[in-house]
Parts: C-alpha cells; sequence; structure tokens
C-alpha cells in the first residue's frame, strides 16, 4: 500500500490482492454469506456470477408500504479480502450488460439516514482527479480511493469483516424508513 | 455340640453374604432411581431454556448460538454475546432481532422470557460493528 496526499495527511491508497487468493476468499465469502448471512432469512437476495473475481449481487429495496425494488451492485474482489470489495449500483441492458449507473430508476431515493454513518453521491471527486458515483462506506472499496480518514474502529478490518458486512449494510440502506423509492420510473 | 455351632456359625456367614448381596442390589437400585431421577431433572430444565442465535453480520461464518433460562436477563446474553465475539462493547454496535429490527440493546433488563413473548418471538438476532462513510 502506499501513502499519497499533501502535509503529510495520510491518505493509504489500496494495492491489488493476488488474484487467485482474492477468487477463492471472495467465492467463499459469497457461498457463506448466501448461506448463513441476509439471504438465508430475508427474500430478494440473489447473484449473479460475472466472472472469477466479480458478481452482480440483487438486493431487495424495501419500501414503506411493502412495496420491493430490486436494486443490483457489482461487486469486484481485485482487493479482496485486504481490502473491501468495490461495490457501484448497475442495471442490465437490453444487451445483457451490467452498465454502472448514477441516478435513475436503479439508483435509490433514500434519506442517507440508516443508523450508521453512511452517503451516497451520484458524483464524488476521487484521488485520481476523476468524479464518479460513490456509496460511502469504510465497507467498499472505493471509501479508499477518495480523502477518506477513517478512525481505527472504523476501518475495513481483514481479521474481523468479510463482504457480509459491506452486503449487509447495503440491504440496510435499501430498507425504509431509510429508503423511499428508485430514483425514476421503471419501465413496467 | 461342636459341629452344631460349626453349622450354625456357617449359616450366619451365608445369612450376612445374603445380607450384603441384598445391599450391593438396594444400592444398585437407589444409583439408578437417582440417576433417573436427575435425567429428569436436566430435561426439565433444558425444556425451560431458550436459544438464542446471533449472526456477526461484520464477519459473517455460522451464527453464534446461546442457551439461558427464561429468568436470565436479555443482559446475560449480550455478555456471553462478547465473550464468544471476543471483543468489546462499543456505543456505536447494533444488535437487532432479525424478525422486527428491533434494538435488543433496549431491553437488557428484561427476561429473556418476557422478552421473546412481548418483542422478539424467534430469538435471532443480527450484530455488526461502527463503520464509516457520510
Amino acid at each position: 500500500m502506499g501513502v499519497v496526499g499533501e502535509e503529510r495527511r495520510r491518505v493509504t491508497v489500496p494495492t491489488p490482492t493476488d488474484p487467485e487468493v482474492a477468487a477463492v476468499t471472495f467465492k467463499k465469502h459469497l457461498d457463506d454469506f448466501f448461506t448463513n448471512g441476509r439471504p438465508s432469512w430475508s427474500t430478494g437476495w440473489a447473484r449473479y456470477p460475472v466472472n472469477q473475481l466479480n458478481e452482480v449481487v440483487e438486493i431487495p429495496g424495501i419500501r414503506a408500504d411493502g412495496t420491493v425494488d430490486p436494486y443490483f451492485f457489482t461487486l469486484g474482489a481485485e482487493y479482496y479480502p485486504v481490502w473491501p470489495v468495490s461495490a457501484a449500483f448497475v442495471r442490465k441492458t437490453e444487451a445483457g450488460e451490467w452498465e454502472p449507473v448514477s441516478g435513475g430508476p436503479w439508483w435509490p431515493r433514500q434519506s442517507n439516514q440508516p443508523d450508521f454513518a453512511f452517503g451516497l453521491h451520484t458524483s464524488y471527486d476521487y484521488l485520481d482527479g476523476t468524479k464518479k458515483p460513490l456509496i460511502c462506506l469504510s465497507f467498499t472499496l472505493e471509501y479508499y480511493f477518495t480523502e477518506h480518514g477513517p478512525a481505527d474502529d472504523e476501518r475495513w478490518d481483514p481479521s474481523r469483516h468479510t463482504l457480509s458486512a459491506t452486503l449487509s449494510r447495503l440491504g440496510d440502506i435499501l430498507k425504509a424508513p431509510n429508503y423511499q423509492e428508485p430514483d425514476g420510473d421503471r419501465a413496467p | 455340640m461342636s459341629d452344631d455351632l460349626e453349622n450354625a456359625e456357617a449359616d450366619l456367614h451365608a445369612a450376612e453374604d445374603d445380607v450384603q448381596a441384598a445391599e450391593a442390589v438396594l444400592h444398585a437400585a437407589e444409583t439408578e432411581i437417582e440417576d433417573a431421577a436427575k435425567a429428569i431433572e436436566d430435561a426439565e430444565h433444558h425444556e425451560h431454556k431458550l436459544t438464542v442465535t446471533v449472526h456477526n453480520e461484520d464477519a459473517g461464518g455460522d451464527p453464534l448460538v446461546f442457551h439461558d433460562s427464561k429468568e436470565a436477563l436479555v443482559s446475560a446474553v449480550i455478555t456471553q454475546l462478547y465473550i464468544a465475539l471476543n471483543t468489546t462493547r462499543k456505543p456505536d454496535d447494533r444488535l437487532k432481532c432479525i424478525a422486527n429490527g428491533d434494538n435488543v440493546f433496549s431491553h437488557e433488563t428484561e427476561t429473556l422470557g418476557h422478552y421473546t413473548e412481548r418483542v422478539c418471538e424467534k430469538l435471532e438476532w443480527a450484530w455488526s460493528g461502527k463503520s464509516g462513510g457520510a
């Protein structure tokens, strides 16, 4: 891992994990999550493998009136498990490809007030100078590619955290009262 | 006369042996009764115990399982949980009843029996620690 930033402010930048280690651990932890985690007691969860280091996970968005809106997250394990999985909202195109979204029908309208620190941004400044969407949560990889300095007890710790921590919180933000509805009409 | 005395002594010894054997049988029977009574007591005690299942959502893996009586406080299970997690409780920790999302920490002073009857019928909880974001 490297250190960047001005005025000696330490921003630790993740480096990739050995791909074989990442792939094996990613599959093992996803399998475990779907066996013992939320999908074992809550409906509406599904997974769509893309390759050994990437899967799309479907998570139910549950409105106050019980209406369920499915959302899709692409997860990337290139830095996992030393660092958290990358996570981004995606939608499936007519060609069957997963395409990142930033606002719109496959992006949730929500209040950024689950019972933990969280922010969802359609556009955010990254350390490399780009602007991209950000699921601002210390259990997503992208958080560590932005100017965030988590406290020690907030930081991703591979001895205590797995992708279960990430997916469970994504499930939480998609529940009323934090979650409201899609950020645009979905085609019937 | 001497023969009669010897015969009587022999009969006495034989009778003593019979008494010892009977006492052994009696002791074995008493032990069996005690064991059976203890087994019944254990079974009744176990029947009154409740099982609490806790999912560590930060780490994943097999859930943690705890057994305690209806009279035990919710706080007693929480104490056992933190021992099993090998960590100390922190202000931003979350512990929820999975069925309804209710905060378990707010029921610490209730008995498990009262809690399961009124708040969280299926004693299945989800635990997670602090995270950052904004």
